[in-house]
């Protein structure tokens, strides 16, 4: 059975590495220009030349998201920038206007390009055309069913790439303005005010139909098709795309090193259960509600978000670990705990322990009771060697 | 010379405009394009398009399309072509595909509202496509840019209400379902009203369809102070939109349009007469930017 790429999201140099060493196969990465997600840190040429050695390096991919919507003023400098990243050899770019197809194909410049799920593509003939543009992958709307994805799989011979986990636009991608009249701020080139999670009043003429109990709102759960993995997989699926370029270190580490667990557990064994330690994990990291977006048809209310739309962000993750050397963890912290706390490392090459922190060290070594301080660095007695970028986090009864 | 380009209410309503010496009509087709005020079915396309020689239908199929929708795409485009129809407005590239495997001639207008914003990809596409509806959310400047490079057909939206949002989700039905609510109408012709509750001026329509859920601006847009600039400019199609105003007040508009269009009145007596219909209007964003760099939102949000 074909092995499908899990693809991840990275928003700086430090998350490429974190997601590539806890299993994605490849990840994708904004520059800073011409990319959405504005607010994310992005990656400068330097930045995109070193990740995309580090992949390589390790047999892994880099694909560079060029995905706004130009403007004509947007125009400058375009086929630079892609001559620069042909140059620097990333394995592919994600584009969404066809003003990128253009230049690449006008000025022959070496760079596969991938269709961005910004042109919601949701037919054979749609991906047919793409094709016939030269893309050598499209990134399927999110509305696709699996039932349509597999039909769609049979019926093509270029790449798929299909979302299965992470926050989902609420309209068809590319195709919203709420952001843009609601805040000046355009979604379509990386500004979007997720206006779609506002709450709003509903009214029919001049009757309210909503109260302060139900306001309406337009809000997604997020996606998290961990347990239609092997369906997926069986389809022939070329990849599986996990969103959030925004997200934190542990946010990744968490997400990608469960499915690929997911992944490689089906493959090698043929399980098609999801393990609860796995779905523990991404219950852990999620910081939404999650659903099953289009996959098995369209439930209507199942995959929104009404009563209970607050964002939850996790607190259990406390440190990154720096380095081991078998008798020393030198950890930055993340977030606040102290000794007698129950905690878990857990690390890129699927280090997994459980213990009590009985003794918190602080940089000079001397004993301290809690570590209060991002970014503090601290040390935990700990008799094994990890990895680095192996995490802890704080066990929440 | 620009044409105006207009919607209707009903079959009886296009004498109304053919008086006005108007000919260029968007026709929404039943189960192929997002529902507005009139959708009708194949049948009554061929009943227009024999009115009067100099017609001109566009013919909107800006639907998304998912593979089980192509059989009856192909059946329809075969009669549109038998009833020698010539334009149509799609949304979908696999429309593009699907013409071209059918061997069938159109010209093709692309009309989608939220991705023709720059001069280059509509002349790449411009291979693909005769004509490209421009976003609503570029300025005058940026339209003007465009007209300047290239030859392709242009269309803009000169009044109406503006489409901002399109979802396949079932929005209003998914939150009367979860609240237990009565259901009642909100079709495109009983669209309800959002209002953002932490800023009033944020008000819209919303509706839905069979397709899924639309937002539109609750202003209509109004160009008549950059109207000038488009006709000296060559844009071809002036779109005034019906959707959500009453048949009366529109035919008023579009006098008004096709009146300065026409020369038989000025500016002046245009905004004049515009007072006296008594709509909501705004300028949208014909002299406004949107901003989308950090540093340009933390400076207009105050941060």
């Amino acid at each position: 059975m074909k092995k499908p790429e899990l693809l991840a999201p990275a928003g700086d140099l430090n998350k490429l590495k974190i997601a590539l060493l806890y299993g994605a196969d490849a990840v994708y990465i904004g520059g800073k220009q011409f990319s959405l997600r504005s607010a994310a840190s992005n990656f400068s040429l330097e930045d995109i030349k070193e990740g995309v050695l580090f992949a390589h390096y390790y047999s892994k991919k880099v694909y560079v998201v060029v995905n706004i919507i130009f403007h004509n003023d947007n125009l400058v400098g375009l086929k630079e920038y892609l001559d620069e990243l042909s140059e620097i050899r990333v394995d592919g770019i994600i584009c969404a206007d066809m003003v990128v197809v253009d230049t690449i194909k006008k000025y022959h410049i070496n760079l596969n390009y991938h269709i961005s799920t910004q042109q919601s593509i949701t037919n054979s003939y749609a991906i047919k055309f793409y094709k016939n543009l030269g893309a050598s992958r499209v990134v399927l709307a999110r509305e696709i069913s699996f039932d349509q994805l597999k039909e769609l799989k049979e019926n093509t011979d270029i790449e798929l790439e299909y979302f299965v986990h992470g926050a989902m636009c609420v309209a068809y991608s590319g195709r919203c303005m709420l952001s843009n009249y609601y805040s000046k701020r355009d979604s379509n080139r990386g500004g979007c005010s997720q206006s779609c999670r506002w709450n709003y009043q509903l009214f029919n003429d001049d009757n309210e139909i909503s109260n302060k109990d139900n306001y309406f709102t337009m809000s997604s759960k997020d996606l998290n098709l961990a347990s239609y993995l092997y369906l997926l997989i069986a389809s022939g699926i070329d990849s599986l795309k996990i969103e959030g370029r925004m997200k934190s270190i542990y946010y990744l580490a968490t997400v990608v090193s469960s499915y690929r667990n997911i992944i490689d557990e089906y493959l090698a064994n043929g399980i098609e259960q999801v393990r609860d330690f796995n779905i523990d994990n991404l219950n852990k990291a999620a910081n939404r509600a999650t659903g099953n977006g289009f996959i098995d048809g369209y439930h209507y209310e199942d995959i929104q978000l009404y009563n209970n739309r607050e964002e939850h962000p996790t607190k259990e993750f406390i440190g990154l670990v720096l380095d081991s050397d078998g008798e020393y963890l030198k950890i930055e912290q993340r977030n606040n705990f102290k000794v007698n706390d129950d905690v878990e490392l857990f690390g890129p090459n699927k280090e997994f322990y459980s213990f009590k922190v009985m003794e918190i060290f602080d940089e000079n070594k001397n004993s301290i009771e809690v570590a209060p301080h991002p970014q503090q660095i601290i040390y935990l007695k700990f008799d094994k060697k990890v990895s680095p970028y192996s995490m802890l986090r704080k066990v929440i009864s | 010379m620009s044409k105006l380009l207009i919607d209707l209410y009903d079959f009886d309503s296009i004498n109304d405009y053919l008086a006005l010496n108007i000919k260029s009509f968007i026709i929404n087709l039943q189960e192929f394009s997002t529902e507005k005020t009139l959708n009708v079915f194949l049948e009554q396309v061929e009943i227009i398009n024999d009115l009067d020689d100099e017609i001109e239908l566009f013919i909107n199929l800006d639907r998304l399309y998912y593979n089980d929708d192509f059989n009856s795409l192909s059946s329809i485009l075969k009669k549109l072509n038998k009833l020698k129809i010539r334009k149509l407005i799609i949304n979908d590239a696999g429309v593009v595909e699907l013409i071209k495997e059918l061997g069938l001639k159109f010209e093709l207008i692309n009309g989608s509202n939220t991705l023709n914003t720059n001069y280059q990809t509509i002349e790449f596409l411009s291979n693909y496509y005769r004509g490209f509806y421009l976003s609503n959310e570029i300025n005058l400047n940026e339209i003007l840019k465009i007209r300047d490079n290239t030859n392709a057909m242009l269309m803009v939206q000169v009044f109406g209400k503006q489409l901002m949002f399109s979802s396949k989700r079932k929005l209003l039905t998914s939150y009367f379902q979860f609240h237990h609510l009565d259901l009642i109408d909100f079709n495109s012709q009983n669209p309800l009203i959002i209002k953002d509750l932490n800023d009033i001026n944020n008000k819209s329509y919303i509706y839905e369809d069979s397709n899924g859920t639309y937002v539109t601006t609750y202003k209509n847009v109004n160009a008549l102070d950059y109207l000038y600039d488009f006709i000296v400019n060559d844009i071809d199609y002036l779109y005034l939109s019906n959707l959500f105003i009453d048949r009366n007040s529109y035919l008023r508009v579009v006098n008004i349009f096709s009146s300065l269009l026409e020369q038989t009145i000025n500016l002046d007596m245009a905004k004049s007469m515009f007072k006296d219909v008594n709509l909501e209007v705004s300028s949208s964003f014909l002299n406004d930017e949107t901003v989308f760099n950090l540093e340009d939102i933390k400076k207009m949000e105050g941060i």
